[in-house]
């Protein structure tokens, strides 16, 4: 039956929209998808090589950024626009990636934070990009070709879907061979790693532009997605803090383990957001520090560890 | 014989304490050299500049008549020189067949391949039954003997077993005494750090004796044991004999 499982997932993720058709819950599933893309993609650098950065937004905006300047400015299609901002994002990863990963642990996460802040303050004082006053993306007629749906939002839930198929497969296809091996090793000892032959630095650096280059994907997806697009919004500390948490949650260095992640703490967002609205600004932040303490302290593989043991008890039983 | 690794004038210095000075020696092709000196004799600096884990402030390293002087660690396990670590450093969190897997990733880039040259190392090095145990759950010899299998699953020419003895109760020593001599008899070229000198006098073919940085006496353990500066170096100038 656990066999099944992924198969199963993948029924209940494609019939989603047809029983909940609902805009609100299209919303959500959009979200839990886009999240869970991000979270696959943070995981590769964060979650297998154990590089924890707190600066992901960096990438995601400069996707955003990326694919809506080229579709403005030179009407590019988005998808191509996507691919260019996949392409930027990777090599800022590599530029970013070669002063920063000298550093160890902590404070690599620290000049990550600080990293994400310089380009959020870069963009938001940059009138050439739209400044503090954003960019709205040009209203397109209904198209694939345009990356716009706006009779039904149905279609961004598959692009959705497909993102996520596509940092999964990257993923599963990494933990196999013998970069996956070389991350893990990384991330568990460094000194032993380089002592059998592993180059850290050649590794770390493409688990990073990989990385990178799939959150772009995302950025582009989101500006598709809302239509508008401001630093604030896709640069912010607090979204590479909930990509972070995402994957955290729902298991570090697991493939499947942002998803799930993705499944508990959006809806809880959005959850909250109805609850509280306005007045309960930072209520969601309350939660997933509770959540971070409790998974931290009942099981520190996160939810995805949880379910490993579980599956093995199940499996002895039968 | 022609000298596998030859080390030449290594110096370095921490601030003012001249941890080695102007060592020198060198290692035939399909021996073992024990590498001697009480603590804090500049051992395991030496070592970590030999590696490739600390720049040497001077001297230069030649591997089977190359010259790899300031080589990165990676370079060097590529070339076929590795080593294993004093406080034993395993990947705790994997698979004691996951960190020998990953060793042999170095020569079979299959991961397939690796796994299966992996379990013969495991099985060698008599871990098979614990192939599928996190290294974090193994004992200290187990470790030990793990971060062994893994040097070896690279497939090296030379390997620096840095205290491999220390922590081992005296059977699991003698196992260990046993495999270094397994590995030398498969033409492998052995440099064993070892602060205890009965287990390196029988196993060595070349003894070099460091103190204070420096090489106070080389050669065959028998000559080396009895060195007036050895002894002192040891036990102190009381039971030095009067030469």
């Amino acid at each position: 039956m656990i066999r099944w499982l992924p198969l199963v997932a993948l029924a209940a993720a494609l019939a989603y929209p047809l029983v909940l058709g609902s805009p609100a819950a299209i919303n959500i599933g959009v979200l839990v998808l886009l999240y869970a893309t991000l979270g696959t993609a943070w995981n590769i650098l964060g979650g297998y090589a154990g590089q924890v950065s707190f600066g992901h937004a960096v990438f995601f905006g400069t996707g955003a950024y990326t694919s809506t300047l080229l579709l403005q400015h030179l009407g590019l299609t988005p998808w191509l626009g996507m691919l260019a901002g996949a392409a930027v994002a990777a090599a800022l990863a590599l530029v970013v990636g070669y002063p920063t990963f000298r550093l160890a642990g902590h404070y690599f996460a620290i000049a990550t934070i600080v990293v994400g802040e310089i380009a959020h303050t870069l963009v938001r004082s940059s009138d050439v990009v739209g400044g503090a006053r954003g960019l709205f993306l040009p209203i397109l007629p209904t198209a694939l070709i345009n990356y716009q749906f706006q009779e039904t939002r149905v279609p961004y839930y598959f692009v959705a879907l497909a993102l996520y198929a596509l940092a999964l497969a990257v993923t599963l296809l990494i933990e196999r061979r013998r970069i996956g091996y070389y991350l893990r090793a990384i991330r568990e000892d460094q000194a032993a790693a380089r002592s059998v032959g592993v180059s850290v630095p050649r590794y770390k650096l493409a688990a990073g532009a990989v990385s990178a280059a799939l959150t772009a994907l995302c950025g582009t997806f989101y500006a598709q997605y809302v239509l508008f697009i401001d630093a604030d919004s896709v640069f912010p500390l607090s979204l590479s803090i909930l990509v972070a948490l995402v994957a955290i949650l729902g298991g570090a260095g697991r493939a499947y383990g942002p998803f799930l992640g993705a499944c508990i703490l959006v809806p809880l967002s959005e959850l909250t957001r109805i609850q509280f609205g306005g007045t309960g600004r930072g209520a969601d932040l309350v939660i997933y520090g509770a959540l971070i303490v409790l998974v931290s302290v009942a099981q520190p593989g996160g939810l995805a560890a949880a379910g490993d043991g579980l599956t093995r008890r199940l499996a002895r039983a039968s | 014989m022609t000298d596998m690794l030859a080390v030449e004038g290594i110096t370095k210095r921490f601030g003012g304490v001249l941890a080695n000075d102007t060592v020198s020696f060198s290692v035939a092709e399909g021996s073992i050299v024990g590498l001697l000196g009480p603590n804090g004799a500049g051992k395991t600096t030496l070592f970590n500049c030999i590696t490739g884990f600390l720049r040497a402030d001077a001297g230069r390293v030649h591997l089977a008549g190359a010259d790899v002087t300031r080589h990165s660690a990676s370079e060097l396990a590529k070339r076929g020189l590795v080593r294993t670590f004093q406080v034993v450093r395993v990947f705790p969190y994997l698979s004691a067949l996951d960190n020998v897997l990953i060793g042999a990733l170095l020569r079979a880039p299959v991961v397939g391949r690796a796994r299966s040259r992996a379990l013969e190392i495991l099985d060698e090095l008599g871990l098979a039954s614990r192939a599928a145990v996190l290294a974090r759950n193994l004992t200290t010899a187990e470790r030990k003997r793990l971060e062994l299998a893994r040097a070896l699953a690279t497939e090296p020419r030379v390997v620096l077993l840095d205290e491999v003895m220390s922590g081992l109760n005296p059977r699991e020593v003698a196992d260990a005494v046993a495999l270094v001599r397994r590995l030398r008899d498969r033409g492998l070229t052995i440099v064993l750090v070892e602060h205890v000198l009965e287990v390196v006098m029988p196993l060595a073919d070349r003894v070099v004796v460091l103190q204070q940085g420096r090489v106070i006496a080389e050669g065959v353990p028998a000559e080396v044991a009895r060195d007036p500066k050895v002894v002192e170096a040891y036990l102190g100038t009381r039971f030095a004999p009067s030469s």
